[in-house]
């Protein structure tokens, strides 16, 4: 179980790392980085376990693959649920309904989003149509997101 | 290779493949992934002589880690707000609004009893203050205001 044990700490340390990059940046506009967090955290773990043939190759990144989407999916979840941060912004005061959606818009609107959407290279601003267009990046995970839904 | 991983490969592919083949349809997905693993815990079980009980334990906590995985990628894919806007973007049809997306987040956590709503107040319910703590400490964690 020793092998387990490496396991748990590396996958561990390396999210712990992940989120130091991140601090408090979104997942998804540091997509790229965490890739290549994650997957020297793997093959530090993978050549730390091949010493100790405590467990198969397979075993650790069938292991990593399902523990890194997880943490992508709550991570991603945390920072942009809406439904999360309303129930926190309603423990801190009761609202009327359009008090509250007022208050997430501030916190977290549409604004927000176009401007991360924009830092992340998946949309630009199109002067001559005075609109958002999105980049060639953007158009790809259109396209990927709308075969998958 | 032994038996047991290359049947934890076939199924990681196939619950890949389900995933893009049943798309919304998650109880299908359920059902897909939850025969792949049963199947996957068969062939652990009978091999149990000669495979390590470490491998198999991180090969189907793995599987179950990537299925769960696979479930928040469809509820982000359905609900995520950033992708709406994305896709309206895209579509160049209307300029895309998020408004009655977050109005429909609010009768969310009416339906789950995470809010109270009293004359046109809303309040926290017991539920929504047990989750608000959790969900306090992973804020400060993940170092999100």
């Amino acid at each position: 179980m020793r092998g387990v044990l490496i396991l748990c700490a590396g996958f561990a340390l390396t999210v712990i790392s992940s989120d130091l990059l991140l601090r408090s940046r979104k997942i998804q506009a540091a997509l790229g980085r965490v890739v290549i967090v994650q997957a020297i955290g793997l093959v530090a773990v993978v050549a730390v376990l091949s010493h100790s043939h405590e467990l198969g190759l397979v075993s650790v990144v069938i292991f990593w693959s399902g523990a890194v989407l997880t943490w992508f999916g709550l991570r991603s979840h945390l920072e942009s649920s809406i439904l999360l941060r309303m129930v926190h912004m309603l423990r801190e005061r009761p609202m009327t309904g359009p008090d509250l959606i007022a208050r997430y818009a501030s916190y977290y609107g549409q604004a927000h989003r176009i401007d991360e959407l924009q830092r992340a290279g998946l949309l630009t601003t199109d002067q001559a149509r005075a609109a958002m267009t999105p980049t060639p990046k953007g158009r790809l995970i259109a396209r990927l997101v709308s075969r998958l839904r | 290779m032994t038996t047991l991983d290359a049947a934890a490969v076939l199924c990681w592919c196939l619950m890949s493949l389900g995933f893009v083949g049943t798309r919304s349809r998650v109880r299908a997905f359920n059902v897909i992934c939850l025969i792949l693993l049963t199947l996957v815990l068969v062939v652990a079980l009978s091999s149990a002589g000669t495979v390590r009980s470490a491998d198999a334990l991180v090969l189907l906590t793995g599987l179950a880690l990537y299925w769960i995985g696979l479930l928040i990628v469809r509820v982000m894919l359905s609900r995520s707000v950033s992708l709406h806007l994305l896709l309206a973007c895209s579509s160049g049809h209307d300029q895309p609004t998020m408004d009655d997306r977050i109005a429909g987040r609010l009768d969310d956590a009416r339906k789950y009893h995470l809010v109270h709503q009293r004359a046109d107040v809303y309040t926290v319910s017991r539920f929504g203050l047990v989750l608000d703590v959790v969900l306090g400490g992973l804020y400060r964690v993940v170092g999100l205001r």
